[in-house]
């Protein structure tokens, strides 16, 4: 990503935020219509972890159709650790959410367990990666494993959720004002730009570390 | 004055922190990146991992 283009992310995010504070009008339908401006953060950030996971799911595919190239397995896994933090961001949003609007931050409404179960899935990969030694079965096993869980994400974001929305203490008829849409949608390009970013570094990185470990092979 | 301007400061305050850690972290991994490829055939073992392509 070129400076210029990083800057841009820099100043677009910050006018984001201003906006989240100061454009934004009280939404009406909630219990604390001045507090619901959280939903600004709250939305983007669940919408960038169904982006994570899918592009995740795409390179462990491609991982396994396409030659068996441990970076996309490294691609994949940085993917995958981008959609954790971002539905650890989603959480911890949805929590303060919560505890303004229903008075508990954590409810057990059929959201908040959906991405709780969401979570444990992801961290489920990531104590499956740590348990095989062997890189390419650890690669496969992975990738397999990667694509159930870029299924499971919109299922557990998204459908079932929907399906369960009679049940949910989450607003069923908000009526957010066209400033809410502008702002969240400006939020979520710049997490999108963030998310980016943030997984060519983290390619980059792994990069090297295959890198050594090959050099390492080379020189036992 | 707006009652929200203290928690706007503290947001954007936290955003120039983030935003400064990633630069200081792509820069950082760059430069890992480049002294990697200046000793002998990193640039080959790049080309060899990413098959040819790209990110």
């Amino acid at each position: 990503m070129a400076t210029a283009a990083k800057l841009f992310l820099g100043i677009w995010m910050a006018a984001a935020t201003v906006g989240a504070f100061l454009y934004l009008p009280p939404a009406q339908g909630f219990m604390d219509p001045d507090m619901a401006r959280i939903l600004a953060f709250h939305l983007p950030n669940a919408m960038v972890v169904m982006i994570a996971a899918v592009a995740s799911g795409v390179f462990a595919w491609r991982y396994l159709a396409r030659g068996r190239n441990l970076l996309d397995d490294s691609k994949s896994m940085v993917a995958a650790a981008l959609a954790t933090l971002f539905c650890l961001l989603t959480t911890v949003t949805g929590m303060v959410f919560a505890h303004v609007q229903w008075g508990a931050a954590w409810n057990w409404d059929p959201k908040q367990t959906c991405i709780f179960v969401l979570l444990l899935i992801y961290t489920a990969y990531f104590v499956l990666r740590a348990g095989i030694d062997d890189p390419d079965r650890r690669a496969a096993v992975s990738a397999v494993y990667f694509l159930f869980a870029s299924v499971m994400t919109p299922m557990l974001g998204y459908l079932i959720p929907k399906y369960l929305a009679p049940l949910s203490l989450h607003p069923k008829q908000a009526s957010l004002s066209p400033e809410y849409h502008t702002v969240v949608w400006s939020f979520t390009a710049g997490l999108i730009g963030i998310y980016a970013w943030l997984q060519n570094i983290g390619v980059r990185l792994e990069r090297v570390r295959l890198t050594l470990d090959a050099r390492e092979a080379e020189d036992e | 004055m707006n009652p929200l301007l203290p928690l706007l400061i503290v947001a954007l305050l936290v955003w120039a922190g983030i935003f400064a850690f990633l630069m200081r972290v792509d820069r950082q991994s760059r430069e890992l990146e480049r002294r990697l490829e200046a000793t002998a055939g990193g640039g080959q073992r790049r080309r060899d991992l990413d098959g040819g392509e790209s990110l």
